[in-house]
């Protein structure tokens, strides 16, 4: 498509805007993090290094990042194995209420995290008579996790279609074999995209998590939300923030980067 | 007779309310190039599936070397398949997808190497054996897939239409090559194509395919000259069809015939003892090498008329259109169809005695 100078020029001008807008305030988080006002004074009176080493130091944040870090990792785990079993399931036989199945798997994602995490912790407590722990919310995170997992692994499944694997049978490979050779590698990028996306999901979640999580258990968003206003955290947590935001960056490179991979998708059609 | 390399009987395939092969009897000798012809939904592409193990027919049998092959999956078949689009593992270098056979039958690493490395130089891709197959051009993959199923020395080795996506020029390359080393490995070869001119060189036998069912089995000769029904005889090459009133008036007989484009002589090649009739050029088709003359009968019928480019200027066969010619043939050359099922059956019973 080719567009005339003047429509060039809005267009440029409306994505510089839209850039600003989202990215001057996430600027603002790491520049206050050096901010010497406890109070984030705009413009700032100084700048200091102070409240990173304060937020090194801070047991409360370390924790709450290991939290979410072990919840975040085995919640993709779990989402991994079932979300690549249950496209494989979906994509490669027909059964009778196929679809109905597919859409309940989607579901959670949709759900309202409120209605999720009520409902969740309702059947932990009551049904099964479980305390809420680090159990429950792992469990938690994992039913809207699959998602991500089984979206990625049945769009490349379908993508993929079912002639490498004929063609692998054809050639002496049974089933077990035929995954591992050939479904599976043609797959791999397909699910590191859906488990970043999932680690991302779990890491931030909040609401969920406020259900299922018990009193003991403290993820990161928690903490965050928790020292947010209290006057004495408030900077820690403003370091913590730009922090996240640097790191962000990696899992987002790194998708990028994966999509690259799928020409080998393409020239296999 | 020795035990077929693939016998099948009875073979049913249905999908849903649609059948899409309908009670197929056939025999399939060993060392044979055999080919599968017919329009896209006639059921050949299912037929050599079911032999592979990739659909389970609904009904009838599925034998190889006289051993009932039905309910088994594909990977405990002695075939080989050459897919449409190759199907080459995109993750694997050329060297490891042709290898890949003998390494899932745990062949040693060392032989395994060296038979890869022979089937590849058979189809003169030796030096390409590091590349991956997104790197090859259309004609090195499908010899990759070639040596990729060759490899294992099947008792059988489909081929699903594989020169399909190749250019003309290419694609007869592959045919005259396809068959010298259909010869050299004495392999059983079935070949599914909806080409009858690449059915026609390089089979030994060829079974025509309409709605499911087999119209004809013969070979390649027999096929074009004396086709056994109507579809055969369109569909293999081109013919002049003859039924009902227009057969009484130009031939003065009833039933159905066929009389091939280049049989049908033009004025002075009219030859003596010929049947002539007369008729008005309609239109010439300039083919190159050959023309094709539409001429409408006094009788009422059109026939096409081929003539080789071998004395005329363009310019003088262009000029006939409208011209009053006079066309005629030998009878021998007037083929006698059936289209209705009792002959079809007939040559059904011919192909199992």
């Amino acid at each position: 498509m080719s567009f005339s100078r003047a429509t060039r020029g809005v267009l440029l001008a409306l994505t510089g805007l839209v850039l600003l807008f989202i990215h001057v305030p996430l600027a603002l988080v790491v520049l206050n993090s050096f901010n010497v006002s406890r109070t984030f004074e705009w413009p700032p009176p100084g700048y200091t290094t102070k409240w990173w080493s304060a937020a090194v130091d801070s047991a409360g944040a370390r924790n709450a990042i290991v939290v979410s870090v072990e919840v975040a990792l085995v919640a993709t785990a779990i989402a991994l194995v079932l979300g690549t079993m249950a496209a494989l399931a979906l994509q490669r036989f027909r059964f009778f209420g196929r679809d109905t199945v597919s859409l309940l798997i989607i579901l959670p994602i949709a759900l309202p995290g409120v209605v999720t995490g009520i409902a969740l912790a309702n059947a932990f407590l009551t049904m099964f008579g479980i305390e809420l722990g680090m159990l429950t919310l792992v469990v938690s995170h994992a039913t809207f996790c699959i998602v991500t997992v089984f979206n990625n692994a049945i769009a490349r499944l379908r993508r993929l279609g079912g002639n490498l694997e004929e063609a692998s049978m054809d050639l002496g490979a049974g089933t077990f074999r035929t995954f591992w050779s050939v479904t599976l590698p043609m797959m791999r990028s397909a699910l590191l995209a859906g488990a970043l996306l999932s680690f991302a999901l779990s890491f931030d979640e909040i609401i969920v998590t406020t259900f299922t999580a018990g009193q003991g258990i403290q993820t990161l968003p928690i903490w965050i939300y928790q020292n947010l206003f209290r006057p004495n955290q408030a900077p820690v947590v403003n370091v913590v923030a730009a922090a996240l935001i640097v790191l962000s960056i990696i899992p987002i490179w790194l998708s990028q980067k994966l999509a690259g991979t799928d020409e080998s998708v393409a020239a296999a059609r | 007779m020795s035990t077929p390399a693939v016998e099948l009987v009875g073979l049913t395939k249905s999908f849903g309310s649609v059948t899409a092969v309908d009670g197929l009897d056939l025999r399939i000798e060993d060392g044979e190039f055999f080919s599968m012809l017919g329009p896209s939904g006639s059921g050949k592409t299912t037929v050599l599936r079911m032999i592979a193990g990739f659909e389970l027919p609904s009904a009838g049998r599925v034998l190889l070397a006289g051993e009932d092959v039905t309910g088994r999956p594909p990977f405990a078949r002695d075939v080989n398949t050459v897919f449409q689009d190759y199907a080459l593992f995109p993750h694997m270098d050329v060297l490891a997808n042709v290898e890949y056979g003998l390494r899932v039958k745990r062949v040693p690493a060392s032989q395994r190497r060296d038979r890869a490395m022979a089937a590849l130089e058979s189809v003169q891709l030796g030096q390409l054996a590091r590349r991956r197959p997104t790197q090859l051009s259309g004609g090195q993959r499908q010899r990759v897939a070639l040596a990729r199923a060759l490899v294992n020395r099947p008792r059988v080795l489909l081929l699903d239409e594989p020169l399909g996506a190749l250019d003309l020029k290419l694609r007869r390359a592959m045919q005259l090559e396809l068959k010298d080393l259909q010869r050299e490995v004495g392999i059983t070869f079935v070949f599914v194509t909806h080409d009858q001119e690449e059915a026609l060189t390089m089979s030994d036998r060829i079974a025509v395919f309409s709605e499911g069912r087999i119209e004809q089995v013969a070979s390649p000769a027999e096929l074009y000259e004396s086709p056994g029904t109507a579809f055969v005889a369109g569909f293999v090459g081109t013919s002049n069809l003859l039924s009902g009133d227009a057969a009484a008036a130009v031939l003065g007989r009833t039933g159905t015939f066929s009389i091939r484009p280049e049989k049908i002589h033009l004025d002075s090649d009219v030859e003596s003892g010929n049947t002539t009739a007369r008729g008005t050029v309609a239109d010439v088709v300039y083919l190159g090498s050959v023309n094709h003359y539409l001429v409408d009968l006094d009788a009422g019928p059109t026939l096409t008329v081929l003539k080789q480019n071998l004395r005329d200027s363009t310019e003088q066969a262009m000029g006939r259109r409208g011209q009053q010619v006079t066309v005629g043939w030998a009878d021998e050359h007037v083929i006698e169809l059936s289209g209705d099922t009792q002959q079809v059956q007939q040559s059904h019973e011919k192909e199992k005695s």
